[in-house]
């Protein structure tokens, strides 16, 4: 190891540390050179209190913080039941500084000057909420209830205080339109479409299962450092010996980590997606009982219409033995894989015959051409899937963010059921995710007053204020959303939506790059600052929040605010106490069941709701009509998309109009110092990450003349930022790097760059299907 | 037999994601501007900036706090025995006798410990962490103690216990049985410039 590294590689670390964090944090006190240090005195008053911590990267993680005379002065990872789920983060650890950040929102306060000029004034909390109230009665008055938007995104899993719980129920209450989701989707409804669930229910695998794969496909997902309290699971099978593949075009930790690293060209993640299922098909590769018994690949699709021949509501399968279409669910039937038949005069195929169609173009030469991965990879990783099992596929949302995710999604889904990867111990299913699931759902709860939200996808919140259609939107309320920092055209919605707000109040604990344009600011408590139940991500327990100390200064808990405005408008009744409104929650079958409520959750904190081990779809029984894994979708027959096929996305691909003009494509995606935009701020964070970068592959800054280091502005024809360049050989050339979520920059903002135009299926956000080109200022 | 206390890190686990460094800070009062523990990127020349040319690329992680060396530079050259070698085998500093004078930051070869320049700055402005951490004022150097508070009450280090990708394990290297000991039977592993002869505690496993 001394051969390799010097005592000048530990200078080098500390330099970079020292040079960072000293001119911000500089304190110029006093001269007291050689004062005593002393013993900090013991035995202080101490309790420990046990809590969440909640953004969205979905890992609920439990934490155990002290309280010294009053103040957090300690967070620690809390014990789980199953102690493989005991986790915490350097992002989680910096609670501490948030809480006390001297920046944090301390009073409700009005606009005074223009916005996004900055000029506030403090107002109490009854005239805040007052003058709430009174405008959105005014505009209910005279616009009708949807004049209102309540716009939530992820941050905060909290059941009253978070966006999907209590905010879905207060926009339910006001008969409002809710602004919600449209991020992270696209992927999960390709592949969730197949299995007959929503896109965020328990399909796969709890992860404490993945230890026991012996094939890991790491999709677009830098889970080692988005998420990174999965990481552990991962490299434990890896440790029993699993082949970890990464597919990514960037050199990620995570990548890093891995036996094989696709670095495929971006936005071509369905080709090397059909290249695999070509190679799986044509090297007869298929399990064929799975295929066979558990999918809809013997199913008959009829040659005119391309649905399915049925009888009744059941498709047909040409049984073998007899030599005649009969229904799928036959008993004693042998059917055929594939073929071509004749029932009644109609021609028809099998759905495995028209996949064998679709993906015959994909042999792993042409894959190679597309995705610029040799055609020995493509071999490879769908040997090794097919034949090195149990093995799954992790996606993350690095391949979501492109305009065609959801055939992705549905590719993804096809190799694991053609490979019979579904069902059992070691099996990986695209995410684990438990608490959105129907099972803990609880509609009577959300929807207290038999009034609905009008229900409106994030992403055409822009259009629908722009052209007042179908709702007449005249407010926003922002909660749990860095709106103007985590969605698309910013240019668009300050230019063209904002102006036709005549009220905007944003809900949240600092001043973001979203609150500098709201009319009305709230300061929302902290995590730690309530108490409720967590609606757990990848763990498999429903949580208990408590309270660890009262909210600061005078920040208060979302669920009050809602009770505060709600009141004014007559509807208070909607809004009760903490402990009656999470008792009603659990009252749901899943949970009566299991005798859990909310006493025995105050007491235990983390209660297992799913079985040990959780593994989903063990009788080969899946959630759709016929349940089989219904890979061939019907329903996208219009759009010629029943199967994955393989399109270019938007802006990204090099046939777009846009490629000339703007070579470089932009990829933003997440690290390790933030959860989307959360803990942006954090002093200790900033001190290893201080500023943001735009990354680029040496090759092409020197391309355009610029050094690393210099100030570069990276733009297109929606808009602009101005922050440094930092050269970066985890980029392939042809790419522009930026880390999402970051608040402010010098001019701009990376959010100017992306657009919103969505794919009507999905209507998920392309973040990363862009186009920019980078100059030196 | 005495014991004496060290550390072992398992590279191939760690993803580099800095927890370690932040639980250090947070649970050692550890204030703006200084690290105990850090986490260099062996590659390029930055921060998780790899080496060589895209795709063939290499990167590693490799966290650096005091590696208590057996054999330790820092305490030789100490002109007021502040840093000594406790029963435990862990290095240690006295901050009362400290006069910072940095002949031990300029002794240690792995740049492990850090001097309060200034009145130390805290975010948040109180102190923090476990009780039992001593208090360290402008002037003197201080570094990781393998969180003595924490140890000397029966628990381990808090990058240990914090640590997601579970590849920092503490131990008694004098005892057989312990997790240290077996994993460094099981496993090659290396310590940090062995040329020096400095005989580091903290072992790293690739």
């Amino acid at each position: 190891m001394s051969g390799r590294i010097s005592r000048r590689t530990f200078l080098k670390g500390a330099a970079v540390l020292a040079a960072t964090s000293g001119v911000s944090w500089s304190a110029t006190k006093a001269y007291r050179w050689l004062s005593p240090a002393e013993a900090a005195p013991l035995a202080r008053e101490e309790k420990v209190v046990r809590t969440v911590c909640s953004p969205n990267c979905w890992q609920t993680c439990n934490h155990l913080v002290t309280v010294r005379e009053g103040k957090v002065v300690k967070i620690a990872p809390a014990p789980m039941p199953d102690p493989e789920y005991n986790r915490i983060c350097l992002r989680g650890l910096t609670h501490i500084q948030r809480l006390y950040h001297p920046d944090r929102l301390k009073y409700p306060m009005r606009r005074i000057g223009e916005r996004g000029e900055g000029k506030w004034e403090r107002i109490s909390w009854d005239e805040a909420l007052d003058f709430i109230a009174g405008k959105f009665k005014e505009l209910r008055d005279k616009y009708g209830p949807q004049a209102i938007a309540v716009v939530h995104q992820s941050g905060n899993y909290g059941l009253l205080n978070g966006g999907y719980g209590g905010a879905y129920r207060f926009a339910g209450v006001l008969e409002s339109v809710l602004a919600s989701g449209s991020v992270d989707q696209a992927v999960s409804i390709g592949f969730s479409s197949a299995l007959g669930t929503g896109i965020f229910d328990a399909y796969c695998n709890e992860c404490a299962d993945w230890v026991n794969a012996r094939t890991i496909i790491l999709w677009g997902s830098a889970c080692a450092e988005s998420q990174i309290n999965e990481w552990h699971f991962i490299w434990e099978a890896v440790e029993k010996g699993a082949h970890l593949v990464v597919i990514d075009p960037i050199y990620t930790t995570t990548a890093q980590k891995a036996h094989t690293w696709v670095n495929l060209r971006p936005g071509t993640d369905i080709a090397f997606a059909l290249g695999m299922l070509h190679v799986i098909i044509t090297r007869g590769l298929v399990d064929k009982e799975f295929t066979l018994n558990k999918t809809c690949a013997p199913f008959l699709v009829r040659e005119d219409n391309r649905l399915f021949l049925r009888q009744g509501e059941k498709p047909l399968v040409w049984d073998t033995r007899s030599g005649r279409a009969v229904p799928y669910d036959t008993p004693d039937i042998v059917p055929a894989l594939e073929g071509q038949f004749e029932v009644n005069g109609v021609k028809c195929t099998t759905a495995f015959s028209r996949l064998k169609t679709v993906v015959q173009d994909y042999n792993p030469a042409k894959v190679a051409e597309i995705t610029g991965v040799s055609p020995e990879v493509v071999v490879k990783v769908a040997t090794l899937l097919a034949t090195n099992r149990p093995g799954g596929i992790k996606f993350g949302f690095g391949a979501d963010r492109y305009h065609h995710a959801d055939l992705l999604g549905q590719a993804m889904i096809t190799l694991l059921g053609l490979t019979g990867n579904i069902g059992k111990s070691g099996n990986i299913l695209g995410m684990f995710f438990a608490g959105f699931d129907p099972m803990v759902y609880n509609v009577n709860w959300l929807l207290p007053r038999g009034t609905s939200p009008k229900m409106l996808p994030l992403i055409q919140l822009q259009d629908t204020v722009i052209r007042q259609n179908p709702y007449p939107i005249k407010a926003f309320y922002i909660t749990c959303s860095n709106l103007l920092v985590q969605t698309s055209d910013r240019n668009r919605w300050l230019r063209e939506v904002w102006p036709k707000l005549e009220l905007v109040v944003a809900v949240d604990q600092f001043f973001n790059n979203t609150l500098n344009y709201a009319d009305i600011i709230l300061p929302a408590a902290h995590y730690y600052e309530t108490e409720e139940i967590v609606l757990s991500g990848d763990v498999p327990y429903v949580l208990y929040r408590q309270k660890v100390i009262e909210p600061l200064w005078e920040a208060r808990p979302d669920w009050e605010i809602y009770r505060g405005i709600a009141s004014r408008l007559g509807l208070g009744q909607y809004f009760g106490s903490i402990e009656e409104e999470c008792a009603k929650w659990l009252d749901m079958p899943l949970m009566r069941q299991q005798g859990i409520d909310y006493q025995r959750l105050k007491k235990e904190q983390a209660i297992r709701f799913l079985p040990k081990p959780y593994i989903p779809w063990q009788d080969g029984k899946f959630k759709t009509p016929t349940g089989r894994l219904e890979f061939y979708l019907e329903k996208k027959v219009p759009q010629g998309e029943e199967l994955p096929v393989f399109k270019w996305p938007l802006e990204a691909g090099p046939d777009s109009p846009q490629a000339a003009k703007y070579p470089l494509i932009l990829i933003t995606r997440h690290e390790k110092f933030r959860v989307h935009s959360q803990y942006e701020n954090q002093p200790w964070l900033r001190e290893i990450n201080p500023e943001p970068f735009v990354d680029l592959n040496p090759q092409e800054a020197r391309k355009r003349g610029i050094g690393d280091g210099d100030l570069v502005e990276v733009f297109n024809d929606r808009g602009h930022v101005t922050l440094r360049c930092r050269y970066n050989e985890a980029i392939p050339p042809g790419v522009a790097h930026i880390q999402q979520g970051w608040w402010f920059y010098r001019d701009g903002h990376h959010q100017e760059l992306t657009h919103a135009r969505y794919k009507e299926n999905t209507l998920n956000y392309s973040f990363f299907d862009v186009r920019v080109e980078v100059k030196k200022v | 037999m005495a014991k004496k206390y060290g550390m072992v890190i398992d590279l191939k686990r760690c993803i580099g994601c800095h927890t370690c460094a932040i639980a250090c800070k947070l649970e050692n009062n550890v204030p703006m501007g200084l690290f105990w523990n850090r986490v260099l990127t062996r590659g390029g020349p930055g921060l998780d900036i790899p080496e060589g040319s895209y795709p063939y690329l290499k990167r590693e992680y490799l966290p650096v706090a005091c590696q208590h060396c057996e054999n330790a530079p820092c305490v030789k050259v100490c002109p007021v025995g502040a840093t000594y070698k406790d029963p435990d085998g862990r290095v240690l500093i006295n901050y009362d006798r400290c006069i910072g004078c940095r002949y031990c930051m300029t002794a240690c070869p792995y740049n492990a410990r850090v001097f309060n320049w200034q009145e130390p700055l805290r975010i948040p402005g109180h102190s923090y962490g476990s009780q039992g951490v001593p208090d360290r004022k402008r002037g003197v150097v201080e570094k990781c103690s393998f969180c003595q508070q924490l140890v000397d009450a029966g628990g381990e280090p808090f990058c240990v216990t914090c640590c997601p990708a579970r590849a920092r394990k503490f131990g008694d290297l004098n005892d057989p049985e312990s997790e240290v000991s077996r994993l460094l039977r099981e496993r090659p592993a290396e310590r940090l410039l062995e040329d020096r002869g400095t005989r580091p505690q903290v072992y790293y496993l690739r």
